[in-house]
């Protein structure tokens, strides 16, 4: 395989390089903040996680003058040096930045930018025929070296061998597809006991200000079946809600915002539910108005 | 111009010719296998195919369907056999073989997959995932996470999660399972590689993934969303970039692939702890090894030069931000050694074999094959050992020149200088499978013990790899096919000893503190619940799996012995809040208390309701109901939840109520 080097200060100093480095890198930072703006398909995001991996990988070969025997050692080198530039460039942006989408996205730009400005060309690749010719010092004569040879480089595939590769990538591909569309179907499945929840929601950030942020109280019915209940919420000497006949269907919610005001200060606020006529009360919450 | 100089055979299946070049270079001419074959095409399909009853299984393991483990199983079987099988023969071309080990490793991955594959539910992945969330939440590195002290500390698979979610917008749970993903194509092709750049064989290369993927943690552990997952990928790649350094090839291609291994190790150092000191525990035996014969002098310098780069790589990083893991790992050594004494003496709490905290057990079908898949792996390794070590006691008799290359594919290593130090490295890594093993009778050590075998399988592969290779390098058809058939077994019995328990494979009913399978709509619902009422940062105790889903919704601080020096277990105990428990509560400046019913309903599979070391032995008894459910009657305690099994307690106008 035809090798040559050149100084890299050269490199530096061909502007056309440089330029066509910075647009590259820049097209790769504006590709990698728009992946998420650009489409909801998780498919098409998966993929964009793969080349997030891959392409720092790609950067940091090419950067570090590797040149794969073959493409298989090739597409191996990348990935494991793609996982290595990520961890590696992480823990050095954390000392410079936050590690952001504009954080990353610059990284990776950064990393592109410098591999196509600083390396040339694959340098000193090795060729199979000389790792063979140093690997079977008895070439000249039949040798039985009891295992198969496999250092050579992968030969294009011929045409039917193609369709087939084509064939079995379509079958495996919509086996695994149907496989994981069961398993997403199955996962977004309610699991466990059938329950009703009866919680303090807060209008803000917590319920740590509900004055100032508000307060509802949700019913939730998460039972299989629809249900009836009653609802009373009292504050201090205070009656805030009563819903007398209040009925859920499975997986509907009830939200009720508490009138609350500063007079309520200090007082205990207590929801109590009753269902399906019960006179003992089934859920009770209580929270203090601070 | 070329010219035919010989011909190079490997076994009876195929002679192809070897060539020179006009410029003298000598190459063996183009393989006449086709890329894909229509039987790798088959075996590919059928294996592909074998997801749908993985995911199947799973549905039917929420329905209560007591087929589902049999459903799992024949999904098992579907990916394994053919893809094995086919690895065994002569047949398939490089870029076959290739294609398979592959698939292999990403097929094994359908069981994890299947479980959920939108949210990381196990324990382990839970504890990862909010150290992932904390690098997106904050954007820095390093922040607390008092369940797991050391992940924030070594965060190379959240860095590589957090890179991915943030640059495409994948949610972590999927952006990690990804990462799992093209971990476990990275740790598949590159074992391949290393295998066969040693043996010169892709066949070897084939059969040593194959082999590995009868490692018992292969398909369930190592598939799951853990520092470990990346960092057994990077051990490789490291010892196949190491073993580039020392190939023979010019200085300067030397320097750029020992850039690349410090830089491996450097990102192995700060993904995880054990596996960097494994890797130093490689280089250095593969620097050891150096010494033992003139034909590995060569080699010397380049893996003595690396080995103390990485250790210093290590030693720095554990003094500077690795400090904590010490704590972490001190305990965990100091328990080992301790049960190991007890067990000397017999004193000591007992291990239970293939069964959990409770002591339900696997199937005996299961037990049987986990058993004798193991013995069959011992069997093979034992044998290719000897063959090792006579061949080295031989060799050690002559000299390299008078060794032929036509008698032993032992010999044929040596004589051709390929590799050598690489494959001695990794047949003394192979030399603690034993340990791996042996571990697993004291409680203390069963975790490390199972761990292991992650790495001691990596060396036992290449070995046995080598050694199938060599046995059956004249044999064909049906011979091959047994191979095949055995190796498929012990991939199989490697599955049922690392899956287990059962119950642990798919989701289904509710159990205590049973890891995944304590993950349900009411837990969901309810750590939902808390990501928008309860105080970020707020101090929270709960049970050990409650705990994790509170922390990644809420971003709450879960108080633990590991964090915070605390059992908060005792809160939980008796009817009546005492003052050894408000004590506790001030001491962990606690504010709100999560209670589950649920967990006086049994005992916990795991061993333990909130976390190891809470009591001595056993647990006799489940939680008393009182116990869980007393703060609902305090003065001064709000409850802010309540879905009928997990109650959200705000405890903190306690002092103010008393």
């Amino acid at each position: 395989m035809a090798t040559s080097v050149h100084s890299p200060s050269r490199a530096l100093l061909d502007r056309r390089r440089v330029v066509v480095a910075i647009a590259a890198a820049l097209v790769v930072a504006a590709v990698a903040v728009g992946i998420s703006a650009v489409t909801n398909s998780v498919a098409l995001r998966l993929a964009g996680g793969v080349l997030v991996v891959l392409v720092p990988g790609l950067s940091l070969r090419r950067i570090l003058r590797i040149a794969p025997r073959n493409r298989s050692e090739g597409l191996v080198v990348a990935l494991g040096l793609g996982f290595v530039a990520l961890i590696v460039g992480g823990l050095l942006v954390d000392l410079v930045a936050n590690l952001t989408p504009a954080g990353w996205a610059g990284f990776v730009a950064l990393l592109v930018g410098f591999a196509l400005v600083s390396a040339r060309h694959v340098v000193g690749a090795s060729a199979p025929s000389d790792e063979l010719a140093r690997a079977f010092p008895h070439a000249g004569r039949p040798v039985d070296v009891g295992v198969p040879a496999g250092l050579g480089e992968e030969r294009g595939a011929p045409r039917s061998s193609r369709r087939l590769a084509v064939v079995t990538a379509v079958v495996c591909v919509t086996a695994i597809g149907i496989a994981i569309a069961i398993a997403v179907q199955s996962a977004r499945e309610q699991t466990g006991e059938p329950f009703t929840a009866l919680a303090f929601e807060s209008g803000g950030a917590s319920l740590d200000d509900p004055l100032g942020d508000g307060v509802s109280v949700i019913v939730e019915n998460r039972e299989r079946v629809a249900s009836t209940y009653e609802l009373v919420v009292t504050g201090g000497e205070r009656t805030l809600v009563a819903v007398d006949d209040l009925r859920l269907e499975p997986d509907e919610r009830a939200v009720y915002p508490l009138p609350l005001d500063t007079s309520v200060r200090g007082t205990v606020i207590e929801a109590v539910l009753h269902r399906d006529g019960e006179p003992e009360p089934y859920r009770r919450i209580t929270l203090t108005i601070p | 111009m070329t010219v035919q100089i010989g011909m190079l055979r490997y076994g009876d299946a195929a002679a192809r010719p070897v060539v020179r070049h006009r410029d003298g270079h000598a190459e063996v001419a183009a393989a006449t296998p086709p890329a894909l074959s229509l039987l790798g095409a088959l075996a590919l399909m059928v294996a592909a195919v074998g997801t749908i009853p993985l995911a199947l299984a799973a549905q039917m393991g929420r329905d209560g369907n007591a087929d589902a483990q049999k459903m799992w199983w024949v999904g098992i079987c579907t990916i394994v056999v053919p893809l094995v099988v086919r690895l065994c023969s002569r047949a398939p071309s490089r870029a076959e073989r290739l294609l398979l080990v592959v698939a292999l490793g990403l097929l094994l991955f359908g069981p994890r997959v299947a479980f959920d594959p939108v949210r990381v539910p196990y324990h382990d992945e839970l504890l990862h995932e909010f150290t992932a969330r904390s690098i997106m939440d904050t954007g820095r590195l390093y922040e607390t996470n008092s369940m797991l002290p050391a992940s924030p500390v070594f965060p190379g698979l959240e860095l590589v999660t957090t890179a991915i979610a943030n640059l495409t917008g994948l949610s972590v749970p999927v952006a990690g399972l990804l990462v799992v993903a093209l971990a476990r194509v990275l740790t598949m092709a590159a074992l391949f590689l290393l295998a066969e750049q040693i043996t010169g064989s892709a066949y070897a290369g084939g059969l040593a993934c194959a082999v590995y993927a009868a490692s018992p943690q292969f398909t369930l552990w190592n598939s799951y969303f853990a520092y470990e997952s990346l960092a057994i990928p990077l051990l490789v790649f490291g010892i196949y970039c190491l073993m580039r350094v020392t190939d023979g090839e010019s200085t300067k291609r030397s320097l750029r692939w020992s850039i690349a291994t410090v830089l491996t190790v450097g990102a192995l150092v700060a993904t995880h702890h054990i596996t960097a000191f494994v890797f130093l525990c490689v280089v250095f035996a593969w620097s050891a090894t150096t010494f033992t014969s003139r034909a590995f002098r060569r080699d010397r310098a380049r893996t003595w030069l690396i080995a103390f780069a990485s250790a210093a790589l290590a030693v720095a990083w554990v003094a500077t931000a690795g400090r904590t893991v010490l704590e972490y790992l001190r305990p965990i050594a100091e328990e080992a050694v301790q049960q190991v004494r007890e067990m000397a003496e017999g004193s000591g709490p007992p291990r239970k074999l293939f069964a959990d905290e409770t002591g339900e057990k696997n199937p005996l079908s299961e037990r049987i094959v986990s058993v004798t898949s193991l013995l069959l792996v011992c069997g093979a390794l034992t044998i290719a050992w000897w063959h090792v070590f006579r061949t080295r006691a031989r060799r050690l008799r002559s000299t390299l020149a008078t060794c032929e290359p036509d008698t032993s594919a032992w010999r044929y290593l040596l004589a051709t200088g390929r590799r050598p130090s690489a494959f001695a490295a990794l047949t003394v890594l192979s030399l603690a499978f034993p340990l791996s093993y042996a571990g697993r009778f004291t409680n203390a050590t069963k975790f490390i013990a199972a761990r292991s075998a992650s790495f001691v399988y990596l060396g036992a592969a290449v070995v046995i790899a080598v050694w199938l290779t060599v046995r059956n390098r004249h044999k064909r058809g049906v011979v091959l096919v047994v191979t095949g058939l055995l190796v498929a077994y012990a991939v199989i019995g490697g599955v049922a000893f690392g899956a287990q328990p059962s119950y642990m494979r798919l989701p289904g009913d509710y159990m205590v503190s049973a890891d995944a399978r304590s993950v349900d709509t009411p837990s969901l619902d309810a750590a939902a619940w808390a990501g928008g009422n309860l105080r970020e940062g707020g101090r929270l105790s709960a049970d050990r799996v409650n705990r994790m889903l509170f922390a990644n919704a809420a971003a709450v601080h879960p108080v633990t012995s590991l964090g915070d020096k605390l059992y908060v277990n005792w809160l939980y105990y008796d009817a009546e809040l005492g003052p050894f428990q408000r004590s506790l509560i001030r001491l962990g400046r606690i504010e709100y208390v999560v209670s589950d019913v649920r967990l006086t309903t049994g005992l916990p599979r795991s061993g333990v309701y909130f976390e190891e070391g809470e009591i001595d032995g056993y647990h006799t008894d489940p939680l008393p109901l009182d116990g869980v459910l007393k703060f609902r009657h305090i003065e001064g305690v709000d409850t802010l939840y309540d879905n009928g099994v997990i109650l959200v307690f705000d405890i903190r106008r306690l002092d103010e109520g008393s």
